[in-house]
């Protein structure tokens, strides 16, 4: 698996324009008590064309795939910034794209992929836990057209910044997607332990909804809602494998520093070797992500669906390892507020609990090649 | 993105599947390895190899003039991927085609190549290496083994350890120190040496399953003809490394031996009743299946962005990752076949593999040194031993 040079351009110029304009200590610190808002760097992005990379061509988008995708959500990861991309221009288009939606929705679409709108996706419920499949809000058609939600949704990422919610909803007995504009929600912020990246619930009284895809191929939407959820899952993926590159960068460049007994700390063996168990844990999760984003965009649905579940239970049982391991390399000044390091370990226990953690996505794999024979 | 491949990779892949549903006989498949053969499925063993070699599918990646196709990295991983689909058993000289082989390209004399590489590649002749010694382990330059020269001849005395196939090698690559007064690296040199020459004995160790696995080589004045020594006289440290660093197409495919025991143990599970069900359905079992098989899947993606890297010429520490990531999952792997079995963990195969996992983390450079190795070579860390 080898990016071609476009997609390392891309990578070239996220990666600089989010150290110019977010950087850490002057972009992402001053905003950790913010609710994700960062309309300056949105803009500026957008206009590099990353909000729209994903997004078909008919709607002023690029057409490109997950791996150009996920790229994105790579760079913002190790950035740690705090923006709706994974939401907005991944979960939401790729949502909308998996309903059949692309003609009926190009308006939303094409303000998406310009960055004027933020999209977020809401799909689970604290009821359910990682099962998708268990949705407890209803759906109701309206006399006239148009349809009415209720129930509430939780954690939905990214829901304070959203002008537009997708929400998935008990349609008659079959599960469905549906569009819920801002004003029609009830959106109360969660604080939480990541001030990176915003978690809120959202209720819905009977709010006005369109239907995704309404009219158009499956009535039932559980296959789009796989869909789209694997790629949500495996930008997540991504998103914590940039947080735990930088992790692990700084916590080997500080192995080299830092002196003790007249010597650096990275010259025992103990650190060494803790080392290279993220190390070890850094280069699976990467090879797995990767492998991921690839099937995303040219595998069969069950290669990508199995890609998804390998890349996600590694990614939530390695992520917090490799951020604990490198506060533990730092030790005492990694414990503060005041360095950077518990910023990354955040990011991770994020990515490891949104979306299905360790133990479901082993489940998930235990129904795909222990109840039936592995793929060879 | 792009995934490794190639044309000439994919055709070599037509041909020798074809190859092998024409000529891989059951009765070969019968037998899996020379490490744990008898006397008489050795020869079974010899006879698969020789009908290999001379189709020209036993050493692809030597130079077509000693009976190889010249074979590129990806070439060599889809070998080894038909090679497992087909359940072929073994050659016979796994560490004498990968390891000696090489060595042997980069420094013999033609002499030496004639003499010994056809004979290798067939199984005709069987190799071992003589590396280790009771005091040079994961310190190999500490050997002390010595070759004194004497008129024409090197005399060799000392004591080699840990020789896969020792008991059926003709063959050894010796490393012995030649200059005792030089610092360790310098002062040694390598040799081929004949294992009938008088004064070689060759022991048993019984390992921990109760099976002579391994072998102790004890030298005492073996005389030795001058033209065994492979490559410069005091640089077998050199010669050696050649031999521990050509282990690339190899590294890409360790993946394949353990994801096919992971398959066999899912299935095995399925199997085994439990509760009214199976071991397969128990929820604990589930997961550590799933687990186990997760492992299997990273090496897998670990291994192919190895290859990737290697075709693409990007650096990567992915190869120096691979070996750490395979002897974890091959524990990993023994220990929840052991889960799935339950009282039956006790006897029979599963308890030999249990026990003989433990050489995973061990053979071949232990965790530890490895991850010496890998702090100082990829992390650019002082050297800490």
């Amino acid at each position: 698996m080898e990016f071609d040079e476009t997609q390392e351009m891309l990578r070239e110029s996220v990666r600089r324009f989010l150290a110019e304009r977010a950087s850490i200590t002057g972009y992402v610190r001053p905003r950790l008590d913010g609710d994700g808002r960062t309309d300056d760097v949105w803009r500026g992005l957008a206009e590099l064309g990353v909000c729209g990379l994903l997004a078909p061509e008919s709607a002023g988008g690029g057409g490109l795939g997950m791996v150009e995708t996920g790229i994105v959500c790579e760079e913002i990861g190790r950035a740690l910034y705090p923006g709706p991309f994974a939401s907005s221009a991944l979960g939401a288009v790729a949502a909308i794209l998996a309903s059949g939606a692309e003609e009926r929705e190009r308006a939303l679409l094409g303000e998406l992929a310009s960055g004027r709108r933020v999209g977020a996706v809401a799909l689970h419920e604290t009821r359910s836990r990682y099962d998708w499949r268990a949705v407890e809000t209803r759906a109701r058609a309206r006399n006239g057209g148009g349809w009415r939600l209720t129930g509430v949704k939780s954690p939905v990422p990214d829901a304070a910044v959203a002008d537009a919610l997708v929400v998935s909803a008990d349609a008659d007995g079959v599960l469905g997607l549906f569009v819920v504009e801002k004003e029609n929600a009830g959106i109360e912020p969660l604080g939480g332990l990541d001030p990176t990246r915003r978690l809120a619930r959202v209720t819905l009284e009977d709010a006005p909804a369109r239907r995704l895809g309404e009219g158009k191929g499956e009535r039932d939407a559980s296959r789009a809602i796989a869909a789209t959820l694997d790629r949500i899952v495996v930008g997540l993926v991504a998103d914590g494998l940039g947080a735990a590159a930088r992790a692990f960068e700084l916590a080997a460049a500080y192995a080299h520093e830092r002196r003790q007994f007249g010597k650096p700390i990275g010259s025992f063996q103990a650190v060494q070797h803790v080392l290279v168990d993220m190390l070890q844990d850094l280069e699976l999760a990467r090879a797995a992500t990767y492998h991921a984003l690839w099937a995303a965009d040219a595998a069969d649905d069950a290669e990508r669906h199995h890609a998804a579940a390998v890349a996600k239970a590694f990614a939530s049982e390695a992520f917090p390892r490799i951020g604990a391991n490198a506060i533990q390399v730092f030790a005492g000044i990694g414990y503060t507020w005041e360095h950077d390091v518990h910023l990354y370990y955040k990011r991770l226990l994020t990515v490891q609990h949104l979306c299905g953690d360790e133990a479901a996505h082993l489940d998930e794999l235990a129904r795909l090649v222990v109840d039936r024979a592995p793929p060879a | 993105m792009s995934v490794p491949g190639s044309e000439a990779a994919e055709a070599l892949r037509r041909e020798l599947r074809a190859w092998l549903e024409a000529n891989l006989e059951p009765r070969f498949r019968a037998v899996s390895s020379a490490l744990a053969a008898s006397a008489d499925t050795i020869e079974v063993l010899r006879e698969w190899n020789r009908k290999v070699a001379d189709a020209g599918w036993a050493a692809i990646s030597w130079p077509a003039e000693y009976g190889g196709r010249d074979a590129g990295v990806l070439e060599q991983v889809a070998w080894a991927e038909e090679m497992d689909r087909a359940r072929s058993p073994a050659l016979v000289n796994p560490i004498g085609l990968s390891n000696i082989a090489p060595a042997i390209l980069a420094y013999g004399t033609p002499a030496q190549k004639d003499r010994f590489l056809q004979r290798m590649r067939r199984g005709d002749d069987i190799w071992c290496q003589g590396f280790s010694e009771p005091d040079a382990g994961s310190d190999l330059a500490s050997l002390r083994a010595t070759a004194l020269q004497d008129g024409d001849d090197f005399v060799v005395n000392g004591q080699k350890v840990w020789n896969t196939l020792g008991n059926l090698a003709d063959w050894c690559e010796l490393l012995v120190r030649t200059d005792p007064d030089a610092p360790p690296h310098k002062g040694i040199s390598c040799l081929l040496v004949d294992m009938r020459l008088p004064g070689i004995e060759v022991r048993p160790i019984v390992t921990i399953t109760g099976e002579a696995e391994f072998f102790e080589i004890f030298f005492a004045d073996v005389r030795v003809p001058a033209e065994a020594l492979l490559g410069p006289l005091h640089q077998g440290w050199r010669v050696a490394m050649t031999t521990l660093n050509n282990e690339r197409g190899a590294v890409a495919s360790l993946h394949l031996a353990v994801r096919r025991k992971i398959r066999d143990l899912i299935e095995r599970a399925r199997a085994t009743p439990m509760g009214g069900a199976s071991a397969a359905d128990d929820p604990v079992l589930r997961r550590r299946l799933a687990h186990v098989y997760l492992e299997g899947e990273l090496l897998r993606r670990l291994s192919d962005r190895a290859l990737s890297g290697i075709v693409s010429q990007r650096a990567g520490p992915e190869g120096a990752l691979t070996k750490l990531v395979w002897s974890q999952t091959e524990q990993h792997l023994a220990e929840v076949a052991a889960e799935v079995a339950g009282p039956e963990a006790l006897v029979g195969e599963v308890a030999r593999a249990r026990l003989a996992s433990r050489s995973y983390s061990i053979a071949g450079g232990t965790t530890q040194v490895n991850k010496n190795v890998v702090a100082q070579r990829v992390l650019g860390l002082p050297r800490s031993y």
